[in-house]
């Protein structure tokens, strides 16, 4: 019994390792992960530079008309520089994210009381520079508030009575919830390299084998449907775990190497957390490789399979969705879900949160549970006469 | 030795074999003929076990290929109507993984393999892959992989379908060497010279039924004709679907 399975197992190995076509869809999946992790991570170290606590480069136009706005802005940490020639293209062509240009009649204005014109140039399409563009207005706002409260006050008036509010700012975003994005990111990539590792291979030896007309000489030989399938299976899941295991490397080496310049937040993933990350996902690489075995052993011809098969890939990107629509606390049956659960425990993991080994265990025996199903289901199609004759 | 009993098989409304009932015995070729849709393949089907008689037995060795599919499967070398190979495997991996699968390993399984790359004149063939060969070495490996066993019966469905001369020749000569082995050979053909120059037992299959069974001679006899042509076609009733 073993010894067939294995037969069929390592023949079906060599034959798919031969075909350079699957190998180069899984490699730019493989690809593709980590490197999207990387880009994002650059833009949100970039966004969090931009923070009242760091120095921000602001190009003014005619500076030395505002000197008294030229050192509060120093103040607020924002570094007066030479402004372009030409300030909207500069803008236009991504060289700055906002300049500000004092008007001629700024000092005229500002001496006889009246408001003194300032001129903010950006674009609040880009997203990138709106942290720029709300610190410079925060400033100005500041700017013209302060002096505001000193004429009333020379006036005799308190500037208290202009205020009907005091509003105290308390923004919860924490380096750790910009982070968040890692967080998503990770788990559906690493469930969706698992899907898409073993996906050419399942079709290629199930609707592959019929089309070719090879089936039927190979069910001539003194092989169970259990040997067949179960063959089949573990070459589809050993080539469903390479890939995963490589992306799991690629993510790990991606967290480590670009750092994540984000105050008081370093996210790293230590060999045992690397290890950790794919003795979670393993149970999944059974379960997606028996769907997608199960799904080609329905279609009639490699082409139907293929666009079934693909359809099953959206199915790790199911919890990032449920989560991103709906943002609170996922439901209590999640944690033990196939693929929802490992999502979580991924995530508690790359947090360097403790996992319970309970938990893991019970989503584990849930997935296995579910390939198991799926497996009986796809022995019982493979009995020869209905895999063949479809009675 | 193979026996058929008996067996009926039908499809849903469609009736592939009626009542076909024969034996072949070892060291003999046996023919079964008769035009396209007449049940050949059907019955061969049921011999190595992937369609299962509604009614009837096929027996391999004693062995029910319904009841008991591995046992018979083990003692069968088939080259069935369906033959397609691995595009990325070479002949020799394909005469190899088929040998494994029959428990096969190591020296003995390479010794195999190297006889029947010699039997078949597959030395030039035996390192390529499949995908650039031509329909006749094809044909080749599919016989190989189906030998490599060393199988007591071997049953081989319209063999020679799609071969040019030279080819249909060198079949023949591997027909008749495993007759002189001592198998029990049963081929399917709708080619009545082949039929003709090779087997010591015809069975005429028309409409599902057995129409007529013996020797060539036996058949001439049996149907008052003294050449063959007319004899099958007095057996089968009509010489729609068989070529001369």
């Amino acid at each position: 019994m073993t010894r067939r399975a294995w037969v069929i197992l390592t023949k079906e190995l060599v034959d798919n390792l031969r075909d350079r076509k699957a190998w180069s869809r899984s490699l730019v999946m493989l690809l593709i992960g980590p490197l999207m992790l990387m880009a994002m991570i650059r833009l949100v170290s970039r966004l969090s530079a931009k923070e009242a606590t760091q120095v921000l480069e602001l190009p003014v136009a005619g500076a030395e008309r505002a000197p008294g706005l030229m050192e509060y802005l120093g103040q607020r940490n924002l570094k007066v520089v030479p402004a372009p020639k030409d300030p909207e293209a500069a803008v236009r062509n991504f060289e700055c994210d906002v300049v500000l240009v004092i008007l001629p009649s700024y000092g005229d204005d500002f001496r006889a009381g009246r408001p003194a014109p300032v001129r903010l140039v950006y674009d609040d399409s880009r997203t990138g520079s709106l942290p720029a563009v709300a610190r410079v207005r925060e400033a100005l706002a500041g700017y013209s508030g302060m002096v505001g409260s000193l004429r009333l006050l020379v006036r005799g008036v308190s500037a208290r009575v202009l205020n009907a509010l005091a509003v105290e700012n308390d923004n919860l975003a924490t380096a750790a919830s910009r982070a968040q994005f890692v967080f998503a990111m990770v788990p559906m990539f690493l469930l969706m390299s698992l899907f898409i590792g073993g996906l050419y291979v399942a079709i290629d030896v199930m609707a592959g084998e019929r089309e070719r007309g090879s089936l039927e000489p190979l069910l001539a030989n003194p092989v169970t449907p259990a040997e067949v399938v179960l063959g089949k299976l573990g070459a589809t899941t050993a080539f469903a775990a390479v890939v995963g295991v490589l992306v799991a490397v690629g993510f790990t080496l991606v967290l480590n190497f670009t750092p994540l310049d984000v105050p008081g937040l370093r996210i790293g993933l230590s060999p045992g957390g690397l290890a950790a990350l794919i003795g979670i996902v393993a149970p999944v690489m059974v379960m997606a490789s028996a769907l997608q075995m199960l799904v080609a052993s329905l279609s009639r011809t490699f082409k139907e399979a293929q666009s079934t098969a693909q359809l099953l890939t959206v199915l790790p990107m199911l919890p990032g969705m449920l989560r991103l629509f709906n943002q609170n606390k996922p439901p209590p049956w999640a944690p033990f879900a196939p693929i929802y659960g490992q999502n979580l425990l991924i995530e508690q993991v790359l947090k360097g949160e403790p996992v319970a080994l309970a938990t893991v265990a019970m989503v584990s025996g849930a997935t296995l549970l579910v390939a198991g199903v799926l497996v009986t289901v796809t022995i019982w199609r493979y009995d020869a006469q209905r895999a063949l004759f479809r009675t | 030795m193979i026996e058929v009993q008996g067996v009926r098989k039908s499809f849903g409304p469609v009736m592939a074999v009626e009542d076909v009932s024969f034996t072949a015995p070892n060291g003999r070729i046996t023919g079964i003929l008769g035009p396209n849709g007449a049940g050949k393949t059907t019955t061969l089907r049921m011999l190595y076990g992937v369609l299962k008689p509604d009614t009837g037995r096929a027996l391999v060795d004693g062995y029910d290929a319904a009841t008991a599919p591995l046992e018979a499967r083990r003692r069968l070398g088939v080259l069935p109507d369906a033959r397609g190979l691995y595009p990325r495997l070479t002949a020799r991996e394909h005469v190899r993984y088929f040998g494994r699968l029959h428990g096969l390993s190591g020296a003995a399984l390479e010794r195999n393999i190297d006889a029947l790359v010699e039997l078949l004149d597959m030395r030039a063939i035996a390192d390529r892959r499949a995908e650039g060969l031509s329909m006749g070495e094809r044909l080749k490996v599919a016989i190989a992989r189906a030998l490599v066993h060393q199988p007591d019966n071997v049953l081989l469905d319209e063999p020679t379908n799609g071969l040019d001369v030279m080819s249909t020749r060198s079949m023949r000569t591997v027909i008749r060497r495993l007759r002189e082995a001592g198998k029990c050979v049963l081929f399917s053909s709708h080619v009545m010279q082949e039929v003709a120059a090779l087997c010591d037992e015809v069975v005429v299959v028309a409409r599902g039924r057995v129409a007529a069974r013996g020797t060539p001679e036996e058949l001439k006899r049996m149907t008052g004709k003294d050449n063959l042509e007319d004899a099958f076609v007095a057996a089968i009733g009509t010489d729609e679907g068989v070529m001369a």
